[in-house]
């Protein structure tokens, strides 16, 4: 942060800017959507981390399909799912740079189901960032495979059924599992305690890609106020009181430190 | 003529494999499917000891996105398949083209439609010169005959893939990767480390000698005019092919009925047309080795001296729309087509082939 | 006249027959002649029949894939079966009697044969497993498209060098053989130089291809004899 200025007789101190590697414009996203603050969390990274000139990022189809209007780096656009794979490419022709994918929940656990598990299986040296709002987004509020038992989307008006919709997927402990996966966890965008967590884990998994280790990934339970029908503080709510208990908090999987195995969920639940 | 003594005994597929990787290829993403699994397992040793990197995929899906990524950062990369794979790759293909990636896919095309065989066929044709997935585009397709052509052909695939930025399609199929013949390799290429560098994805410096804004490889392009412009851009880039079309004469300076007939159909046909010669008859053959651009202009010269068109393929007929097209002014084609599930013989081509000859 | 012969190998998967096509179009490459090779692969090569085709001709070649060839060397009965009848008129095949019922093969004056007992003439040579080899031998010896030392000098290319010289014996022991069928012109030999095991051998009907100058006149086979022989083995 820069010192106080003086300036005819007004004292002004910076105590607030925004990273360099974030562009200086407005976003898109709807009012209380989380992707603002995961997109600064991943800037704020690139610059602490000094990683944003020799990073390039992979984006996805969703929401954040403008990514690359916000974040400052050498970006492809990948089509639905297909993150993974074009960052494994990425990645493999330039292992030198920073290769991170940001993915939504439709994006990466239906169509892009089979690309995030074997990149991860492996262990693509790569950073996943996946935004989990239990809906699709951009395409007006469709069930997603993140959408919770009783949850009402466009596709299951009368809220998602287990016997027909089958039971949302946990993502985090799925990866947790695979071989080529470093470090794994979950954090939440729904307090500034969680936030500040949250930025914690993506750091660890941008470490196990810089540290030449292996597959970070971590998933942020994140709102979606529009297609929840929600005003932005309820939609908070919902994330603390109905999405972590059933998409705990932690780490699943920490390869990073001395090679101890993945723990179970901090929940208790596998 | 080569040296014979410095000739290499192998398959199309390996042919291929060896042009790739003498033409600096570097990365190479594949999955198995017969018949063309000679050309992963190849590289899965030989890209790797020539310090590049293999991936075998977990589909072709993944394996066309995982081409995306490595074209997008200025790397020579390949992926190869066959028939049913190369329907998979289809929306990664666009999305290459749209979003001006360079390239190179092999299909060793096989009988379809569905699951098909696993013998030889033509029936990708449609797919491979009419873009193939969703939209405007084309692609560069070259459509080897020998297993000699197969290496030049891809050893020649990646420049022309950088010069255009756009995937280029090496179509062969079951006869020509299965088929052991002797070729001559080349002397590998040294690939510009700065090949690409005004558009790559390298990393964007903020300061210093190569300072610039972050560049963004899309396809998506929603602001008024955006997509009308690129699909422009696009096609001007596809019209200058055209100083790129490459094919074959037979004997057709003085034939009455001209044969055409591209990749291992096209030198099945010479042997039926050299035994017709000899015979005394006056037809001759036109072997296209560039399907997209499409030899439009030279047998539209050929029409309009008079001559007459048999085009044989091994499918239900979609060169020979082509064929039309090109020499509609002057003359039509027929046309004798193989069944894909059957198996080509010169002996079956010579019938129609004096049939058509002898039609007025 | 320009040099050209096409031949399809034929035997089950196992037998060797796709190295032997190799390795008689490394022989046809070394001599200057254009050469193709095609397998049969895929679903195919599991356990099924296995068949290669080879061309080899002076001047370019068109089809790598021939529906009627000139020349055949037959493993086993199945492959008798499909390839016998697409076998051209005045075309040879050599057969692998250890395997075929000689009576299977076909009678007249289409096509002609050269029966060779390859299983036998294997064990015989110390290479139970040189049965291709001994095929190819016959071949090269019956056909005389390429030379025989053409091929010995090919083996390296496509086998290890430690199995090389046991092969080199196989070549020539079918060769010797294959040469000896042609110039036989009684009916029933003296017991052959190998062991007890091969008992008279059958004569085939014999003229090549491209030596018109070797004539034999046509004998009865010893049936009984080759009867009792094939039917010793698998």
């Amino acid at each position: 942060m820069s010192k106080p200025t003086q300036a005819a007789g007004v004292t002004e101190e910076l105590v607030f800017t925004r990273p360099d590697s974030l562009a200086d414009r407005a976003t898109h996203y709807c009012p209380g959507c989380h992707h603002g603050i995961a997109h600064r969390m991943v800037a704020e990274l690139l610059d602490e981390m000094q990683l944003t000139e020799n990073t390039i990022a992979v984006s996805a189809i969703g929401c954040s399909v403008f990514l690359y209007n916000y974040i400052k780096v050498d970006t492809v656009e990948a089509p639905h799912g297909r993150a993974p794979a074009v960052a494994t490419g990425v990645k493999r022709a330039r292992p030198d740079k920073f290769v991170f994918t940001y993915q939504g929940d439709g994006d990466l656990a239906s169509i892009g189901m089979a690309e995030i598990m074997h990149a991860a299986n492996r262990g693509e040296r790569m950073s996943v960032v996946f935004v989990n709002n239990t809906v699709y987004g951009m395409t007006g509020g469709q069930m997603a495979p993140t959408t919770l038992i009783g949850q009402k989307t466009t596709t299951c008006p009368g809220g998602r059924c287990k016997d027909r919709e089958g039971a949302p997927i946990r993502m985090a402990e799925l990866i947790a599992q695979l071989g080529g996966t470093v470090f794994c966890a979950r954090g939440s965008l729904d307090s500034v305690k969680n936030i500040r967590q949250a930025k914690k884990y993506l750091r660890q998994a941008f470490e196990a890609q810089t540290s030449g280790q292996g597959f970070g990934f971590v998933e942020l339970l994140s709102g979606c106020p529009t297609n929840w029908r929600m005003t932005p503080v309820a939609a908070n709510k919902r994330i603390t009181e109905e999405m972590i208990p059933y998409f705990p908090l932690g780490v699943y999987k920490d390869l990073t430190a001395d090679g101890t195995c993945g723990s179970m969920a901090p929940g208790g639940e596998k | 003529m080569a040296d014979k003594k410095e000739r290499l005994f192998v398959k199309g597929n390996e042919a291929i494999a060896m042009g790739a990787l003498a033409a600096g290829c570097r990365c190479f993403f594949g999955y198995p499917i017969t018949p063309q699994n000679d050309i992963p397992e190849f590289m899965s040793k030989a890209i790797v000891e020539a310090g590049g990197e293999f991936v075998q995929a977990e589909s072709e899906v993944a394996a066309a996105n995982m081409l995306l990524g490595a074209g997008a950062c200025g790397i020579r990369a390949m992926t190869s398949s066959s028939s049913p794979g190369m329907s998979l790759k289809q929306e990664a293909i666009s999305y290459m083209a749209g979003s001006e990636i360079p390239a190179v896919i092999v299909n060793m095309n096989r009988g379809g439609p569905g699951l098909g065989d696993i013998g030889p066929s033509q029936g990708d044709y449609f797919q491979s010169t009419r873009g193939g997935g969703h939209g405007d585009y084309r692609l560069l397709v070259l459509a080897p005959a020998s297993a000699q052509e197969a290496y030049d052909m891809t050893f020649d695939a990646f420049d022309l893939a950088f010069a255009s930025k756009n995937p280029v399609l090496i179509l062969g199929d079951a006869i020509i990767g299965q088929m052991k013949e002797p070729i001559t390799p080349r002397a590998p290429k040294k690939v510009d480390p700065a090949e690409g560098a005004d558009w790559r994805l390298i990393g964007a410096p903020s300061k210093g000698k190569g300072a610039r804004p972050h560049r963004i490889i899309k396809s998506l392009f929603l602001m008024d005019g955006e997509l009308a412009g690129q699909n422009k851009k696009l096609q001007a880039k596809y019209d200058a092919w055209k100083s790129l079309v490459d094919f074959e004469t037979y004997e057709v300076k003085d034939a009455d009925l001209v044969v055409v007939a591209y990749g291992s159909i096209g030198r099945i046909a010479k042997n039926a047309v050299r035994a017709l010669r000899a015979k005394g008859k006056k037809v001759g053959l036109f072997r296209p080795k560039t399907l997209y651009p499409f030899p439009e202009k030279a047998l539209e010269k050929l029409a309009k001296a008079g001559k007459r068109f048999l085009t044989i393929e091994h499918n239900l007929g979609q060169m020979v729309e082509d064929v039309r097209l090109s020499v509609r002014k002057h003359a039509d084609s027929d046309l004798f087509c193989v069944y894909p599930g059957n198996m080509p013989s010169p002996d079956d081509f010579e019938a129609p082939i004096l049939r058509a000859l002898g039609r007025k | 006249m320009k040099r050209y012969i096409d031949v399809i190998m034929a035997g089950f998967g196992g037998q060797g027959v796709l190295l032997i096509g190799n390795l008689l179009a490394y022989a046809g490459m070394r001599e200057k002649l254009n050469v193709t090779y095609i397998p049969v692969y895929g679903v195919e090569m599991r356990g099924g029949t296995a068949n290669c085709t080879v061309v080899l001709s002076e001047e370019e070649i068109g089809s790598p894939i021939i529906e009627r060839p000139l020349s055949l060397i037959v493993m086993n009965r199945p492959s008798l079966d499909k390839f016998q009848p697409r076998l051209k008129n005045g075309g040879i095949q050599i057969v692998n009697s250890s395997l075929v019922d000689p009576k299977l093969v076909e009678k007249g004056n289409r096509i002609r044969t050269v029966l060779v007992p390859a299983n036998e003439l294997a064990d015989t040579v110390g290479n139970a497993r040189a049965v291709n080899t001994i095929m190819l031998g016959a071949y090269v010896a019956a056909t005389g498209m390429v030379k025989l030392e053409t091929v010995e000098g090919c083996l390296s290319a496509v086998m290890p060098p430690k199995i090389v010289p046991l092969n080199i014996t196989a070549l020539r022991a079918g060769a010797q053989y294959a040469l000896e069928q042609l110039k036989a012109s009684a009916p029933v030999k003296a017991a052959a130089k190998a062991p007890a095991k091969a008992a008279a051998k059958p004569a085939a009907k014999k003229k090549t291809a491209t030596r018109p100058a070797v004539k034999a006149a046509p004998t009865a086979a010893p049936k009984a004899a080759a009867k009792k022989k094939s039917a010793g083995k698998k």
